[in-house]
């Protein structure tokens, strides 16, 4: 039962007040979005979608964010897991060392790894390989591989926390491999946890803007994901075509995660919800 | 855990290389620098103001959150937290519009105040951005109360105010000076909603998140990372502070 | 005098539906039942921590059904005393006070007149954190009673205590009540409990009242089986009966006939408490039937022994539960002997199959 709920209440100054201030802040949100509309005419909506850049630039974030979030998940589940069992101090400084991008200012991150890999021998190698991350596609998918996996590593970390730790022990006395213990009881339960940490991840991969300017510039034809593209028209006066492509961005990282979160009730709210608190 | 050290190792040798890039004597120089500390205090300044407005709205909101009296019930719940799941890039965009039409504009046509690329830009874009997550933030920290006690305290007599400001406040308030340091310390780091509504006016808008883009702008990666570290100190330690608060909360 | 008046709340799944119940003044009531009837939901809807369906609720013919919990001035136990943390035991028994804006002065002298009648005059300083369970219910008791609400609601007082310290305790709420003359409402599960606190007892389940009495009442005249069961009547025997001239003679479905002082006719259940058969040794032939009804041989397939009494399982065609005294447990015959039981029709009581709470005594 959420606290207080139900009892018997009459008009109390406090509750208006407070419902007041809550109408207020909502208003403000719907005015936000809303009132933008205004702005962009069905004329500039239907001429932005049927142009070809725009399209691109879809095309361009949804692909980088998808091979981000896969990089994501290979090394991040199992990372976030082995975090749940690396205790002490090492535990909290890595665990901290992985939040970092978090609390850094976009820009910020965007120069670290600028700096990092425009280092000499970094750059030599990297003209072995054959390809130069910054200032590339690459980078982009660099730039969002960072941030990315700072959300989701805290996701499933919390995941893998929320299941019981006896239920291990229990497995493994019933002759399960540590490995085995995984796939068929850890894994299991903390799937919908797991769900929401990948959401998160591909949202957070959508969304990055700030680091994918500064490592990879703003570039018209070869790094315009949404965002990026964003600036470029409202630097060129384009406001209405940049709204769009805000909204396309707003719906594109809003939706998946609002309907991760909801569905039926219970055990699946119990893992994610953590796994979502934990991330924000 | 080989997948863990990989990631450790690569944010150490990111670390590492701007270390190298930057050196000892160059830190200390541009640290010495009268620009670094002014965009600095730019950022503190305008981030206090935004915490604080921010906070002042999310604890009353985040209240009704968390005790689920919000009017229009959960449709109303999903509208605030829309913010958090928007990017913030697309927020700064919507503020561009909003201000560019009749009731945003009036704040710069009729009362004068600039702000669209200028300062007071930087403090309504902050808030933007970290009001929502700070009534999810004070929301979390007011459901961690008993509901009993509230309970408790309205049979002895206690009417919803003051439970509110007796009970709920005092016991909440771990929870509540620590989602005020990570308030301010992402409104502090915010830069993506500042690109794109306020824009980096050098020796305008130039809070340090901006600077930095700034430098980079004109090639001078040096003072980029110098404000960078500035910017990592404040992070590592209000994230500190923040945790050891909320872990207070938590047994006290 | 508080008077429920059909009282219907639902709560998630659980629906209590038009209870009615007056509740006097200066009584002990018992709200007692098994978990999940419903008691914890009638006490926070007098409280006014649940807004009721339908209904009404009046305390000294006052409607307070719309007041809001703190216009309502009812003390509040809650089950795990929910001391507020973050002030001090003194704090806590001062915090009605001071929400009623008390002045100072008074205020103390209260504060330091509940911590006489509770004992708890060492604990003025301290910080709810570090104390004992007892030391917690105490505080929390005082907290509730030092506005003298004319009612005080306590939900599950004893239940978190250890043996000794709920006897010790009941003792001291038994006290309490007499001392302050309020009225107390309090829940529990145990029948015992109940049995040493009640002027009265009201037994509920799922969400209804299905029987109210002294403890007496609820021992000798059960409405139901289900009060029955719940007040430890070990022997429930179905049977059918038909009337009888001093009663009813019952034909149990497995076993002898029992004669019984209830008049009933048709499907019943016989109630038997288990103190009240008597076994003696059946000697060698196990004479049956001499003295009257009701005396049957029997063979004796268990005996253990209880701090109050020794419990004896008997097989008459029937198994039979049968406590003896231990003073008089001498003469006992030992297991896989026939021994001589026997009931007298008057301690025999006929009620209703099956958890039907309907014609019984209330």
């Amino acid at each position: 039962m959420p606290p207080g709920s139900g009892s018997v209440e009459r008009a109390s100054a406090f509750w208006v007040a407070l419902r007041g201030l809550a109408l207020l802040s909502i208003a403000g949100v719907l005015w936000l979005f809303l009132s933008n509309t205004v702005l962009m005419g069905t004329g500039d909506v239907v001429r932005a979608v049927s142009s070809l850049a725009f399209w691109r630039s879809v095309y361009l974030s949804l692909t980088t964010s998808t091979v981000t979030t896969v990089v994501v998940i290979v090394f991040g589940v199992p990372a976030a897991f082995a975090l749940t069992r690396v205790g002490g101090r090492a535990g909290a400084l890595a665990d901290n060392l992985l939040a970092i991008p978090l609390v850094l200012p976009a820009s910020s991150v965007g120069l670290a790894l600028l700096v990092a890999f425009q280092w000499p021998p970094v750059l030599a190698l990297q003209d072995a390989v054959g390809f130069r991350v910054a200032y590339s596609q690459a980078g982009i998918v660099v730039a969002q591989l960072v941030l990315a996996m700072a959300v989701g590593v805290r996701a499933w970390r919390a995941a893998f926390e929320s299941v019981d730790r006896r239920q291990e022990q229990v497995a493994r006395t019933l002759g399960s491999s540590p490995a085995r213990a995984f796939f068929t009881v850890i894994l299991p339960q903390a799937r919908h946890g797991i769900a929401t940490g990948v959401v998160l991840a591909w949202t957070r991969a959508m969304a990055e803007f700030g680091a994918v300017l500064i490592l990879c510039s703003a570039i018209r034809g070869t790094t315009d994901i949404l965002p990026v593209a964003m600036l470029l028209d409202v630097n060129a006066g384009e406001t209405e075509r940049a709204l769009v492509l805000g909204f396309a961005l707003a719906v594109a990282c809003a939706a998946p995660v609002y309907l991760s979160s909801r569905g039926p009730r219970g055990e699946r709210d119990r893992t994610s919800g953590r796994a979502m608190v934990r991330a924000a | 855990m080989v997948p863990l050290a990989a990631l450790v190792g690569f944010v150490l040798f990111i670390l590492y290389a701007n270390g190298a890039y930057l050196g000892f004597s160059e830190f200390i120089h541009y640290l010495k620098h009268w620009r670094t500390w002014r965009c600095f205090g730019l950022s503190i300044a305008t981030a206090s103001i935004s915490a604080t407005i921010s906070m002042a709205v999310a604890i009353p909101v985040g209240y009704a959150l968390a005790h689920r009296r919000i009017p229009g019930g959960r449709l109303a719940e999903v509208i605030l937290d829309l913010p958090v799941m928007v990017p913030p890039a697309a927020v700064g965009m919507f503020l561009l519009g909003v201000f560019g039409i009749p009731p945003g504009q009036w704040v710069e046509t009729v009362l004068g105040l600039k702000v669209a690329h200028a300062l007071p830009g930087v403090v309504v874009a902050q808030v933007a951005v970290t009001l929502a997550f700070g009534s999810r933030v004070v929301c979390s920290a007011f459901s961690a109360v008993d509901p009993r006690l509230e309970q408790v305290s309205r049979t002895l007599g206690a009417g919803p105010g003051a439970t509110f400001s007796r009970v709920s406040v005092p016991l909440a308030g771990h929870g509540l000076m620590a989602g005020l340091l990570i308030v301010w310390a992402r409104a502090l780091a915010e830069y993506e909603a500042l690109m794109l509504f306020v824009g980096a006016v050098q020796g305008r808008t130039d809070v340090t998140p901006l600077a930095v883009y700034l430098d980079v702008a004109v090639g001078n990666l040096e003072w980029g990372i110098t404000d960078s570290a500035l910017c990592l100190a404040v992070a590592a330690l209000s994230v500190w502070a923040a945790q050891r608060l909320s872990r207070r909360a938590r047994y006290g | 005098m508080i008077a429920i008046e059909s009282l219907s709340v639902s709560l998630g799944r659980f629906a209590m539906r038009d209870l009615s119940l007056t509740i006097g003044d200066g009584e002990y009531l018992v709200l007692l039942g098994p978990t999940g009837t419903g008691k914890t939901v009638l006490l926070e809807s007098l409280l006014g921590l649940h807004r009721p369906d339908g209904g009404s609720i009046a305390i000294d013919g006052t409607d307070v059904t719309s007041l809001p919990p703190e216009r309502r001035n009812l003390g509040y136990v809650p089950q795990d005393a929910a001391l507020f943390p973050h002030m001090t035991v003194e704090g806590n028994l001062a915090y009605g006070l001071r929400a009623r804006r008390m002045d100072r002065a008074e205020t103390d002298a209260r504060v330091a007149d509940m911590m006489r009648l509770l004992r708890i005059g060492y604990l003025a300083g301290r910080m709810p954190h570090g104390l004992s369970a007892g030391e917690r219910q105490r505080v929390a008791l005082g907290r509730a009673l030092a506005p003298k609400p004319p009612v005080c609601l306590l939900d599950e007082p004893l239940s978190a205590l250890n043996e000794s310290l709920r006897i010790e305790l009941g003792r001291e709420l038994a006290r309490i009540q007499r001392e302050t003359r309020a009225t107390f409402v309090h829940i529990c599960h145990s029948f015992d409990e109940a049995s040493e606190l009640a002027d009265r007892v009201v037994l509920l389940c799922d969400g209804s009242v299905v029987q109210v009495g002294t403890v007496a009442d609820l021992l000798d005249r059960p409405a139901s089986e289900f009060v029955a069961r719940f007040t430890c009547t070990r022997n429930l025997l179905p049977g059918c009966a038909s009337p009888a001239p001093e009663g009813s003679v019952v034909a149990l479905d497995a076993g002898p006939r029992v004669v019984s002082s209830d008049r009933a006719e048709g499907r019943v259940v016989v109630a038997i408490r288990p103190e009240h058969v008597t076994v003696a040794d059946g000697g060698a032939d196990g004479a049956a039937g001499v003295d009257g009804p009701n005396v049957w041989p029997g063979l004796v397939v268990s005996i253990q022994v209880r701090s109050s009494c020794v419990q004896m399982e008997l097989d008459i065609g029937a198994p039979l539960i049968v406590h003896t005294p231990r003073s008089s447990a001498d003469g006992l015959p030992p297991v896989g002997a026939t021994a001589r039981v026997s009931v007298p029709p008057s301690a025999v009581r006929l009620v209703p199959e099956v958890g039907t709470a309907s014609g019984g005594t209330a």
